[in-house]
């Protein structure tokens, strides 16, 4: 679908837009992992993200058998968000009749938050409209949000949510007796507004403290900037997604002209065609690689995700996340830094399916005016020679804040 | 102080900058008022902010009560934020010692959130090497439990700075009594403190009675569709902020928000001769907007006191309208300021709250990109105050800016 053919518009909150929904960020996303210890340890005990609930998925898969050992899913959080990373178990998903797509098995799903239910409930009928399909919707039991799923151009599953379950000091989400396990559908009309509900149950006698399910915080060694946490640093965002996709054109067309993005730049890398969007003010949220790439770069050639980013405090943590992640046997990789316009200095830790995270703490911030900064004064990325310290450039530590302490 | 005097850099996790700590954000900022409950009224029943905990500033200053009046203040959020509006007792306000400076009495503080907790010592040092006025020594909050340093502008208002404020969860529960912290000083320079989450497990696992923690005050009836959820109110706010002053010497009040902050101006305006700033902390076009003094009577503002108006952004332009007209229902009065006053935000109307303070009520905000360049006011919507069109068209950066996270109510 082509941009010119959006010549309807939709009223959003008093304004007129291209679609009935505005995507405001990327607000989670996931892999089906292999073994849970495995993954645990790596994204909770050394990334350090919470875990905030768990969900039996052998039972929402409906599968069964002695050889599923690991049947749980896992919802993990980086600030207030319910959750903003998830781990799915593979094995559950094979057995499943869910569809198998080459290079999605171990991919989930990626999340775009709206502002309202409304933007869910219109931007559902619209996207039928556009001929695509919604192949899941409804309330999700572990978060409330209410969603959508419908696949991009390489079947990528993108959901649109409204409505996520924030976490707060506590780290206590929902306990399971407040929460409808049977599979709540999207709503015709309105609904009420979720917090009476929530003190009235409280008030009955609901117990918040059957809702934490955090794993052992870890030993309290590294003074990051004046706290004591159990490693040198701490994740702040989630994002951007990139992904090799078969075709960088279409591809683009559906997260500008569908999910509504903007692009912020294309790059010709080593006469590779790279598209970068964004939802917000940073510079890129999803970026788009042809898949011939893939094996360029040495990464994993069994999915299409080239790597999940992770947001970092500040460069000095960056610095010190690579050390010690590689001091517990995590393997480091780095990649050209022209694939990475907008973010300086970076690097990938693999998982111990193969996925790559990108660490980064600087991502630049786009205005108004759509404007990205001309490469030539970008700073200028030596991978072989990280500095001790950088000089501010003035987006530094921009964007939107992570607001609660760091631990 | 002079940008020019700035002549060395400090070291910010691996960042050298201009001060020992980067503004990311106006988190909270606080009234004294006269009536606590019509405050509330306003605030938390018309407006919608949540209430998420209570101190009795009367009882810990150990003031003489004899009528029993009210002397909690009040705590409120927007998003997760423990708190985003504070209401504080004027009269206990007042009976702390110190100078009392006109136009400030009404004026609790402004909060800017840093980063980490080493922004806020080495700020405190750094600022008070620079002779900046120190108006509370730094601590922790026993209500948000931030830790935080507060000195003065030119005019005698109240910054703060703080790291670490307790985010308030689905549940509405902000810390019981028993955990709150209770005078814990700053950690000297280079010091460290201990997380925060693990102390609050150990607590919670050890029977702590977190319900205890539930301020939340009734829930109006849940009338009106905000986007496909019932609320009490046609509207939901979804962000804080800016604050405007009006500024006995605009360019020492630019000097204290550009150099002793670190906050970046965007643009002046000048209306009707009067000479007006406007800085900024992230991408919003502006945080905070400095006006001359003389601009206060020729708007008709509140002459006892030089804050202009504290923002609240509403979901979209139609929520916008649609509190206007709620606002009006009830009995608020409301005012409409020249457009040129507010450059970055189209529509916008001030609603009075009962002690005469504007609370600006907007939905959108210019961003700022790095190259720090706003829209050319040619480039700008025109803004015609007695005619608000049903419908707008989208700009670039319509609904943009640090996104509201969680359900509307």
């Amino acid at each position: 679908m082509a941009a010119a053919e959006l010549n309807e518009t939709y009223t959003v909150g008093g304004i007129r837009m291209a679609r009935p929904f505005r995507a405001l960020r990327l607000g989670h996303f996931g892999f089906n992992y292999m073994d849970a210890a495995a993954s645990l340890r790596f994204y909770a005990d050394l990334l350090g993200l919470s875990i905030s609930d768990e969900e039996d998925f052998a039972h929402v898969l409906g599968v069964e058998g002695p050889d599923i050992v690991d049947r749980m899913g896992y919802f993990l959080r980086i600030g207030p968000d319910h959750h903003n990373f998830v781990l799915f178990p593979y094995h559950c998903f094979v057995k499943s009749p869910r569809p198998k797509v080459k290079g999605l098995e171990t991919l989930s799903h990626m999340a775009w938050q709206v502002g309202t239910l409304r933007e869910v409930l219109e931007g559902r009928r619209w996207i039928r409209e556009q001929q695509l399909p919604v192949i899941r919707q409804g309330r999700d039991a572990c978060g409330s949000n209410y969603q959508f799923y419908f696949p991009d151009p390489d079947r990528m599953p993108n959901e649109l949510y409204y409505g996520m379950d924030q976490i707060g000091w506590d780290g206590a989400s929902k306990p399971f007796t407040m929460v409808d396990f049977s599979g709540v559908p999207l709503p015709d009309g309105s609904i009420g507004g979720d917090f009476p509900d929530v003190v009235a149950a409280l008030r009955r006698g609901v117990d918040p403290r059957d809702g934490l399910h955090v794993r052992e915080f870890g030993e309290p060694q590294y003074d990051v900037s004046g706290v004591m946490l159990p490693r040198p640093f701490r994740v702040l965002r989630g994002g951007p997604v990139r992904l090799f996709v078969n075709d960088v054109t279409a591809a683009t067309a559906f997260y500008r002209d569908v999910i509504g993005l903007s692009l912020t730049e294309t790059v010709a890398w080593n006469g590779h065609e790279c598209a970068f969007l964004r939802a917000n003010t940073e510079h890129h949220t999803v970026a788009l690689y042809p898949i011939a790439l893939r094996s360029t770069l040495g990464l994993d050639d069994d999915n299409i995700c080239m790597s999940y980013g992770m947001q970092l405090g500040d460069y000095a943590q960056l610095r010190d996340a690579v050390t010690f992640l590689q001091g517990n046997g995590v393997t480091i990789k780095y990649l050209p830094p022209e694939l990475f316009p907008g973010i300086d200095y970076s690097a990938f830790a693999i998982d111990p399916d193969g996925h790559a995270i990108q660490l980064y703490y600087y991502m630049e911030q786009i205005g108004w005016d759509g404007r990205p900064r001309p490469a030539h004064l970008r700073r200028k990325v030596d991978n072989a020679r990280w500095p001790d310290a950088l000089d501010a450039m003035e987006d530094t530590f921009l964007g939107q804040v992570f607001q609660g302490p760091l631990g | 102080m002079a940008t020019a005097t700035l002549n060395r850099t400090y070291d910010v996790g691996g960042v050298q900058l201009e001060r020992p700590f980067r503004v990311l954000r106006l988190g909270h900022f606080g009234f004294n008022v006269t009536d606590q409950e019509k405050a509330l009224e306003f605030y938390s029943d018309l407006l919608g902010l949540p209430m998420t905990d209570t101190r009795d500033f009367g009882r810990m200053m150990n003031l003489p009560n004899p009528t029993g009046r009210d002397g909690n203040g009040y705590f409120l959020r927007v998003g997760a934020d423990h708190h985003s509006v504070v209401l504080f007792p004027h009269w206990t306000q007042m009976a702390r010692p110190g100078d009392k400076h006109p136009g400030t009495e009404w004026i609790s503080h402004m909060a800017w959130q840093v980063g980490t907790l080493r922004e806020v010592t080495e700020g405190k040092r750094w600022l008070i090497e620079r002779q900046t006025r120190v108006a509370r020594p730094g601590g922790r909050d026993a209500r948000g439990a931030n830790w935080n340093f507060t000195v003065t502008d030119a005019d005698f208002i109240s910054n703060e700075i703080y790291y670490g404020m307790d985010q308030i969860g689905w549940d509405g529960i902000s810390k019981p009594i028993e955990i709150c912290p209770d005078g814990d000083p700053l950690p000297e320079i280079d010091g460290v403190a201990e997380p925060d989450f693990p102390a609050a497990k150990a607590a919670i696992e050890g029977g702590l009675d977190l319900c205890k923690g539930l301020h939340q005050r009734p829930f109006g009836e849940p009338k009106y569709d905000v986007g496909g959820v019932k609320l009490a109110r046609p509207f939901r706010i979804v962000r804080n902020g800016p604050i405007r002053i009006f500024a006995r010497d605009v360019a020492a009040a630019t000097a204290f928000y550009r150099d002793a902050m670190g906050l970046t101006v965007t643009e002046t305006v000048n209306w009707q001769g009067h000479e007006c700033v406007f800085l900024r902390a992230n991408t919003e076009h502006h945080t905070i907007a400095l006006y001359p003094l003389a601009l206060r009577e020729e708007l008709g503002m509140r002459k006892d006191s030089i804050c202009m108006a504290y923002g609240m952004q509403v979901g979209t332009y139609r929520q916008l309208k649609d509190a206007v007209s709620f606002l009006k229902e009830k009995g608020v009065t409301i005012k409409y300021l020249p457009p040129e006053l507010s450059p970055g935000i189209d529509y916008s109307a001030y609603a009075i709250d009962p002690d005469g303070h504007a609370v600006h009520l907007y939905y959108y905000m210019e961003q700022i990109g790095w190259d720090g360049r706003p829209r050319p006011a040619s480039e700008r919507r025109k803004i015609d105050n007695s005619n608000w069109p049903e419908t707008l068209d989208a700009l670039s950066d319509t609904y943009r800016g640090g996104a509201f996270q969680g359900p509307l109510g």
